[in-house]
């Protein structure tokens, strides 16, 4: 029976598309096109254009003048270094918290669990808010550091040191994500092997576990290294005059409206991206070691005789506990509190609504939350009609168009959001045919279609990856019932893919809310979104502007927790790292 | 020596072991038989220092290692599968505890070859793991085991992961490694063919607790209860009311294949009945013989140039009361 079905079925695809569906279809393409060209291909040619091409003078001059510039090679020298440094202190705190989570029995592992998953919520500009907040000179950690030691400098969270521990906890969320799934799928019984040889659990740790995962390792390092590289959040609100970094000299020559150099440099950080890309790309085609036990042993969680390792282990896991809960949780209570008490007290005498009812009642600090939710549901939902789109090309037709489709839309997850961003300005700067002559440098559109070339990657990824999985006899079998391609699509595939829309969709709201780097070079006082308010208010000095701050940061932090903990359900993490 | 006194192992809340005391004398291939999930395997792990009982004693050559860590109890183990080091070679894989002893590179460089060698795997040595086959893999898991110079050496299904024809291969050389190193070794099957082939002595396991321990030979002909009866070789059970007296005596009776023979009782007190033919099915040397007699089902042997007939053919049996396995009704 169903392979009648389906032979009636395959006859019947093998017909053109009905008339009004293939006039739609020719649409589609074309507005698909449009979009590639002029959003991903147009910008980025003028970021070379504008580097390479200028009519008064030569890149060689770029290049010159940009190494003459001491606050551009210092800011070099200091990426460099930091991103170096953000990469061994990273590990060191990414590899112990999967060591504590997954290999050593570790007390109270369910709350560590969650401590160490913070950076997944609570990321970019709003933690930086809240590490500041906490550690700053008038911070509650600080307070308690000046009542143990009284000499203290009470400024003492600055400048590169800040920017370095900010790091270090922040970036660990790959290791979260990626290292623990990794670890849970080395075979454990080659580390019981390992201790009837003689090994300690810690010498297993090392000379087994960690280099059996040693792909992952790098794998994450990797984007790690991608992360220090173009971090623009921390530098801008804790490195203060004496430590910037490079994204933030991109952002200032474009602001001087000098953006040959500006473009130059941006250059630099996407050639560094792709060569990155292409190192985790070569990691992942070689993965050596899954010839290993046919029948893997999961992964239990060592108990610690000797007492030593065992009081190491388990005090940094709590030291480490305190670090990352400290911010999130004073975050959250200092939202509830009265302004003056922001300013004087450890602890919040009494708690209040009273910061939310002022966030919410002026629309000028109602605004930037209302900005962002609108320019992020609009990008969500253009790039959502065009992935769905792009991925029944991509997954249903072999032909030379899903290829290229399926290329150009992968390309802005190689681009470091400063490159998006510097191309979207040169490209649209002045007046452009492609865009019916509109000017879009200024307009309120330019943060949601900026927003939406940073989310295609991931969203038309994850949906055509699920497309794939839907069993195509029912698309046919609906064919042969007699639905034409539009009522199969709503009827059969929509239905389908819901969940995957929907997790995605949530996904890159996520991301869109704590957005912050694109949003510094694109913004206008039309648009003003989320995090550039939070970071205007988490470096102001007075607490009513403070209390708002960390309002907004409680606020973003909420919602990501929501989607954060949905998606987990759904496998997280499990995906090879270069398809997200 | 091995011994284990009254160990209890619970998980969860749940007893697995229950006072469970065994002693393996040096030298000795001891196995540990029973059906899946009657824990062997944690048996077998709370000797090698892995599982901590909740009460009871292990005692290694005489000293109580109840206390120590896995790695600090000198200890070969096999895995069932084999825990090859995946990213080092199997010359690493080899040398692993030597390394972790801190022995010298001469001593490294003289013990790992010959070691290999020892094995048939010296060609290999630069290999890694998932470029050998199954049986190479297993040898490889036992030079690196016994590296060390250790004399205990414990296997978990070494050979549940190999294809039969192997499986019998390495089993007869498992037995030789342990003969000629003199080896004490405690071995855990389900597989009681296996068991009955390679053992000294065999401990037959249900539910946490050892039914029954004995020779292979012991096992086979003087079962100790219905369990060990019915899980070692082939039995079938006697309708009661053949049994002379069976009206007083409640016991249950169980007869081996080559027990049940063709043709009328010989001698007085031999058991003689007539059984239906339902199959025959023929093995080759011998062929086996499904019979019928009322509700029960009987199964016997025949030499393959026995005639059986038709289905349905009647055939005369008798069974020599000594051939009888005899248990309590209660004993379960
Ligand atoms: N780590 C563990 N946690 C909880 N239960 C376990 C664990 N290991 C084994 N068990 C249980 O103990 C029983 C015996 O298991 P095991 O020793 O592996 O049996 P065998 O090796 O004989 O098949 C089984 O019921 C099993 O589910
Ligand atoms: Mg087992």
């Amino acid at each position: 029976m169903s392979a009648l079905v389906n032979a009636v079925a395959r006859s019947q695809s093998r017909l053109s598309w009905p008339q009004p569906g293939r006039i739609l279809y020719l649409c589609a393409l074309a507005a698909l096109a449009w979009a590639i060209i002029t959003f991903l291909y147009v910008p980025l040619g003028s970021v070379f254009t504008t580097a390479f091409l200028q009519e008064d003078h030569t890149a060689g001059e770029t290049i010159a003048r940009l190494a003459g510039a001491r606050n551009v090679r210092s800011a070099l020298w200091n990426t460099f270094w930091m991103t170096g440094a953000t990469v061994i202190t990273v590990n060191i705190v990414g590899l112990f918290q999967v060591a504590a989570l997954e290999f050593f029995k570790v007390r109270g592992s369910g709350i560590l669990k969650i401590a160490y998953a913070t950076p997944l919520v609570f990321g970019s500009v709003t933690a930086i808010t809240g590490y500041n907040f906490v550690y700053g000179s008038s911070g509650a950690v600080t307070d308690l550091l000046a009542y143990v030691f009284p000499g203290i400098d009470r400024n003492w969270f600055h400048g590169w040191p800040a920017v370095l521990i900010a790091h270090t906890f922040l970036m660990t969320q790959y290791h979260f994500l990626f290292l623990r799934a990794a670890i849970r799928r080395v075979d454990f019984a080659t580390v019981e092997a390992a201790r009837s040889l003689g090994a300690s659990p810690m010498r297993a740790l090392v000379q087994i576990v960690f280099p059996v995962i040693l792909p992952t390792i790098f794998a994450v390092s990797l984007l790690v290294l991608l992360a220090a590289l173009t971090s623009l959040a921390a530098p801008a609100i804790l490195g203060g005059r004496e430590f910037r970094m490079l994204n933030q000299m991109i952002l200032g020559l474009n602001s001087i409206r000098r953006q040959d150099m500006a473009a130059m440099l941006a250059l630099l950080l996407g050639a560094i991206s792709l060569a990155v890309f292409l190192a985790l790309r070569w990691i992942e085609r070689g993965q050596r070691y899954v010839g290993g036990a046919k029948t893997p042993i999961p992964m239990q969680r060592i108990v610690l005789k000797n007492p030593v390792a065992s009081a190491l282990v388990q005090s940094f896991a709590w030291l480490l506990f305190v670090i990352y809960a400290t911010p999130v949780l004073f975050t959250i209570l200092f939202s509830f509190a009265p302004s003056r008490s922001i300013a004087t007290d450890i602890f919040p005498r009494n708690l209040t609504l009273e910061n939310y009812r002022a966030v919410f009642g002026a629309q000028q600090t109602l605004e930037p939350l209302v900005n962002s939710v609108i320019m992020s549901i609009m990008a969500i939902f253009a790039v959502l009609l065009l992935a769905l789109f792009a991925g029944r090309l991509i997954t249903r037709t072999r032909s030379l168009i899903g290829g290229v489709v399926e290329f150009s839309l992968f390309i802005p997850w190689i681009l470091p959001s400063s490159l998006v961003a510097i191309g979207i300005i040169l490209a649209f700067d002045a007046p452009n045919p492609l865009i019916g002559g509109e000017v879009l440098l200024g307009s309120y559109a330019i943060l949601p279609i900026a927003y939406g070339i940073l989310i295609v990657p991931m969203m038309v990824r994850l949906i055509s990856a699920s497309m794939v999985g839907l069993d195509p006899a029912l698309d046919e079998a609906a064919q042969a019932l007699g639905a034409g391609p539009l009522r199969r699509f709503a009827s059969i595939t929509l239905p389908l893919l819901a969940p995957v829309l929907i997790l995605v969709s949530a996904l890159a709201f996520n991301d869109l809310v704590n957005e912050y780097t694109v949003s510094a070079f694109l913004y206008n006082p039309n648009n003003r979104p989320l995090g550039i308010a939070i970071a205007v208010f988490a470096t102001a000095n007075d607490p009513e502007a403070l209390a708002k701050g960390l309002v907004y940061a409680t606020l973003v932090m909420g919602v990501s927790f929501i989607i954060i903990m949905t998606a987990d359900r759904f496998g997280l993490g499990r995906a090879p790292i270069t398809a997200a | 020596m091995i011994e284990l006194q009254e160990i209890d192992v619970t998980f969860d809340g749940k007893r697995v072991i229950e006072k469970l005391s065994l002693s393996v004398s040096d030298g000795e291939f001891f196995t540990l038989l029973g059906p899946s999930g009657c824990g062997k395997t944690t048996l077998l792990r709370t000797v090698s220092g892995f599982v901590n009982p909740s009460a009871g004693r292990v005692y290694i050559n005489g000293q109580d290692v109840s206390a120590r860590p896995p790695e600090d109890r000198g200890i070969g183990v096999v895995f069932q599968n084999y825990a090859l080091f995946p990213h080092m070679s199997v010359y690493d894989n080899v040398a692993y505890g030597l390394r972790t002893a801190g022995a010298s590179r001469a001593r490294i460089r003289d013990e790992v070859p010959r070691a290999l060698e020892r094995i048939g795997v010296a060609d290999h040595a630069r290999k890694k793991p998932a470029e050998l086959s199954g049986g190479q893999q297993q040898r490889v898991a036992i030079a690196r085991a016994l590296i060390l110079g250790t004399k205990v050496l414990l296997f978990d299904e070494p050979l549940s992961n190999l294809d039969a024809k192997l499986r019998e291969v390495m089993r007869d050389e498992i037995r030789d490694i342990q003969t000629r190193l003199g080896l004490t070794v405690i071995y855990v099957t389900h597989d009681q063919q296996e068991a009955l082939a390679i053992s000294d002595r065999i401990a037959v396991m249900n539910a946490g607790k050892i039914r029954q321990i004995g020779s292979p030979r012991a096992l086979y002909t003087a079962p100790a209860d219905r369990f060990a009866c019915t899980f070692i070789g082939e039995t079938s059970r006697l309708p009661s009311h053949l049994l002379p007296g069976h009206a007083d005596v409640k016991k249950e009776a169980y007869v081996r294949p080559e027990h049940i023979r063709i043709g009328a009782a010989e001698k007085n007190d031999d058991l003689g009945f007539e059984t239906s033919l339902e199959r025959v099915t023929f093995l080759g040397a011998r062929q086996r013989l499904q019979l019928r007699h009322g509700n029960a089902r009987l199964i016997a042997e025949a030499p393959s140039d026995f005639i059986a007939g038709a289905p349905d053919a009647v055939i005369a049996v008798h069974v020599r009361r000594s051939d009888l396995l005899l248990f309590d009704e209660a004993s379960a």
